[in-house]
């Protein structure tokens, strides 16, 4: 039982998350303790009581919050608590080890009371960190109690409740420090508050609410639009906005509120040698440098076409192995006829060529999955977009033009988030020079097939440093005839590294590989079933069938670049789908993989199989992309400027690097 | 100018963009503090930002064949300075 002369206080514990509250909170009431929830909100209520000689007091504690705006129910149960219970003292638990954090808190608690205690906190992992604070300095910094603890050990509760007591019987002077506002600001917040009714509060809780006002918080506005008596201050307070220009007030006092903070923190806190970098600082130094973030990126992709490109080859090997035996079969167990011919020469080589590269776009593709997981992708577009922002570019569009390296479909909706219509448009109009995985598989086997070992890796490479830098300079060029103007501002926020979650990897990668089947088994298999009619019809022979009297036509413009018409036949399978042009080469050479590689090294040079690759990666969009940058765009014009100024620049560079081939001996 | 935010909001409108560590390092910030003060920009309507989940296809990882995995935790995140952070480095002459 409470004896009659037994003094009740009321303490409010505040804080930020992760402080150690709870133990402070835990220990100080034991098991005297209630749960419950903060009236009309979902947000956990608990109290507790406290008792010592002659002294209860009631405990309340806070949810945690960073700060009192009115951003979240926490900080709004928070700071409205403070403010309507009016708690005899509030006591701030902050977290020793990171001060400057916590004392942005610490700032705003102290515009809504005088009683405030400080509990210095996690004092012993501070030490461990080499952060030495001068609790002396720092009381009189902030004109408040300092008192450390370490809740864990149970070590200054005794003390928080001495000070506690001390306060609220003013036997403590206090004063907290609190952020100075401009003399005009000053006062007009007194105008506003002399307007306000009594009931609002205390002279300081008053200013508070009219300091809010101006703020423009939402929280305060609502109530001052609830309240009739709150009107002539709100008018004022819109009034003085206005007239004076003060959109900017709230920015300003956070900013001067860590300005205060910084200037404490060099006075009072002493840091020792083990507050260096953090591992993820030290990595993003290097990966994310002016200097070397480039060059790591080119290391780190460079390598992943490598490892893609070795790791690969035996499985796809295996696997076409598998397919011929499996090939065989099929030739086997079918009456010879036309229709085994259509099927065997025309859907079954098509698909199994194509269907050959399974272990390519998986491993691919893993190896990407684990860049992405890693955080690495993210690195990768900040320093691309450091590039293109150099160069007057939207830095934005990087995100999109990444996705390009998948599929330009998905990459092109992607362009929806972009919200400047020009910047928007040049991203779709450059996205399908990106090198996606259809295109892959097509130069990952004329890589294999010309450039045999670690050359083959660097072709890859090669192409995806042209497909980077075509983007690039397409887009100057665009952007200097097309859509000139400002680029927006972009800045990309780096999420933390994390170690590769395994199953994350793997659904990911197969999902990509298994959309690459089901392709390879539908379009690819259905349009090779065309082009061998096409190829065969009306014969007899290629030469006189439809598709050879095309390659015909075409054949001068393919000798401007060193391509041969079947070469430049096997283009129009790579318009219906990209990786359609190696689907449509196994049909026109009438081979499977190995033949025909074999009957491509026959017919066709290195050089040439180059150029190929380069006129393939640049000169028509594939359909599902027309598609997609015509529901886009909503443009007949934009798609088809979008669809044909490939041609041009395909035809440009692949006529110039024949040139340049036969020149230095290579053609 | 001592004002940490505003000059965090200049930084935010320099080319080249620098990075977070660049920030910090140059402002002398931790990265706590550094976080809270683009969380304060955010609100205030100073920055916008886009969870990169928003910039994927419809039908989000599904429709999309890049595997990525855009979540909050490992995606990363875009913002752009707003035209009311423009006016606000125009006022201050920051810009």
């Amino acid at each position: 039982m409470v004896s009659p002369s037994t003094r009740t206080l009321t303490v409010a514990l505040a804080g930020n998350p992760n402080v150690g509250k709870s133990t402070v909170f835990n220990t100080l009431t034991g098991l005297n303790q209630h749960v419950g929830n903060w009236a009309g909100k979902t947000v956990e209520r608990t109290e507790g009581t406290v008792r010592r000689s002659g002294l209860t007091i009631r405990l309340v504690d806070l949810p945690g919050t960073y700060s009192l705006t009115a951003l979240s129910p926490e900080e709004l149960i928070a700071r409205e608590y403070i403010l309507d219970a009016r708690p005899d003292v509030v006591v701030h638990v902050v977290d020793a080890s990171n001060l400057e954090r916590n004392l942005y808190l610490t700032l705003q608690l102290a515009e809504l009371t005088d009683h405030l205690v400080l509990a210095l906190n996690m004092r012993d992992l501070a030490e461990r960190r080499g952060i030495r604070i001068d609790l002396a300095a720092l009381e009189a910094e902030l004109g408040v109690p300092v008192v450390p603890m370490i809740a864990e050990r149970r070590e200054g509760h005794e003390a928080l409740v001495s000070a506690i007591e001390a306060i609220a019987s003013d036997r403590r002077p206090v004063d907290p420090l609190r952020v100075k506002a401009s003399p005009g600001v000053v006062e007009v917040v007194e105008a506003i508050a002399d307007l306000l009714p009594a009931e609002a509060g205390a002279p300081r809780t008053r200013a508070w609410w009219a300091r809010k006002l101006l703020e423009q918080d939402v929280a305060a506005l609502a109530r001052a639009r609830r309240e009739p008596a709150w009107a002539p201050a709100l008018r004022r307070a819109d009034q003085e906005r206005q007239t004076r220009g003060l959109e900017d007030l709230e920015a300003e006092g956070v900013g001067a509120a860590y300005a205060l903070l910084t200037e404490i923190m060099n006075r009072v806190v002493e840091r020792g040698p083990s507050r260096s970098l953090d591992w993820t600082d030290r990595l993003d130094r290097l990966v994310t440098g002016r200097w070397t973030g480039i060059p790591f990126l080119g290391l780190i992709f460079g390598g992943m076409f490598w490892a893609t490109f070795m790791l690969a080859r035996p499985l796809t090997d295996r696997l076409n192995g598998l397919l011929e035996t499996l090939g065989g079969w099929l030739t086997r167990g079918l009456p010879p006829g036309p229709l085994t011919d259509f099927l065997l020469e025309g859907p079954w080589a098509g698909f199994s060529t194509v269907a050959g590269f399974f272990p390519t776009i998986l491993i691919f593709f893993t190896l990407f999955a684990i860049l992405e997981d890693s955080g690495y992708l993210a690195r990768a577009a900040f320093v691309m977009d450091r590039v293109m922002g150099a160069m007057g570019l939207h830095g934005r569009s990087f995100l999109p033009l990444l996705m390009g390296f998948g599929c330009n479909v998905p990459a092109i909706m992607a362009t929806r988030t972009i919200e400047n219509q020009g910047d928007r448009l040049l991203t779709i109009l450059v996205n399908p020079l990106m090198l996606c995985q259809a295109r892959l598989v097509l130069f990952v086997f004329l890589a294999g097939t010309f450039f045999p070992g670690s050359r083959g890796a660097l072709v890859l490479l090669s192409l995806y440093g042209l497909s980077a830098g075509l983007v690039i300079a397409v887009s100057m060029l665009f952007k200097r005839l097309l859509f000139q103007g400002e680029p927006s501002s972009f800045i990309l926020e780096l999420p933390p590294y994390h170690r590769p979650i395994p199953r994350n990897v793997l659904t990911h990668a197969w999902r990509s590989a298994r959309g690459f089947l089901q392709r390879a088994g539908t379009q690819i298999t259905l349009m090779t079933a065309v082009l061998f009619v096409f190829t065969h019809w009306p014969g007899p022979g290629i030469e006189r069938s439809l598709a050879g009297q095309v390659g015909q036509l075409l054949a001068p413009l393919g000798s401007t670049m060193g391509l041969d018409w079947r070469l430049m036949v096997s283009l129009f399978g790579g318009f219906l789908a990209k990786e359609g042009a190696l689907a449509s080469l196994a049909v026109i050479y009438g081979v499977g993989e190995d033949g025909l590689s074999a009957a491509l090294q026959q017919a066709v040079g290195g050089w040439s199989a180059f150029v190929y690759m380069v006129v393939s990666l640049v000169y028509v969009p594939c359909f599902s992309t027309i598609v997609a940058i015509h529901r886009e765009t909503l443009s007949w014009r934009w798609t088809l400027l979008a669809s044909v100024y490939g041609l041009g620049l395909a035809w440009g560079l692949g006529a110039g690097l024949w040139q340049l081939g036969r020149v230095l001996g290579w053609a | 100018m001592n004002d940490p935010l505003l000059r965090l909001l200049a930084l935010l409108d320099t080319t080249p963009r620098p990075s977070g560590f660049e920030l910090r390092s140059r402002l002398g910030l931790t990265r706590d503090t550094y976080d809270d003060l683009m969380t304060h920009l955010t609100r205030m309507g100073y920055l916008e930002a886009h969870a990169m989940d928003g910039a994927c296809a419809s039908g989000g990882c599904q429709g999309c064949e890049v595997g990525c995995q855009s979540t909050p935790d490992t995606g990363p995140r875009s913002l752009s300075i707003t035209s009311r952070g423009r006016r606000y480095l125009e006022r201050s002459g920051s810009r």
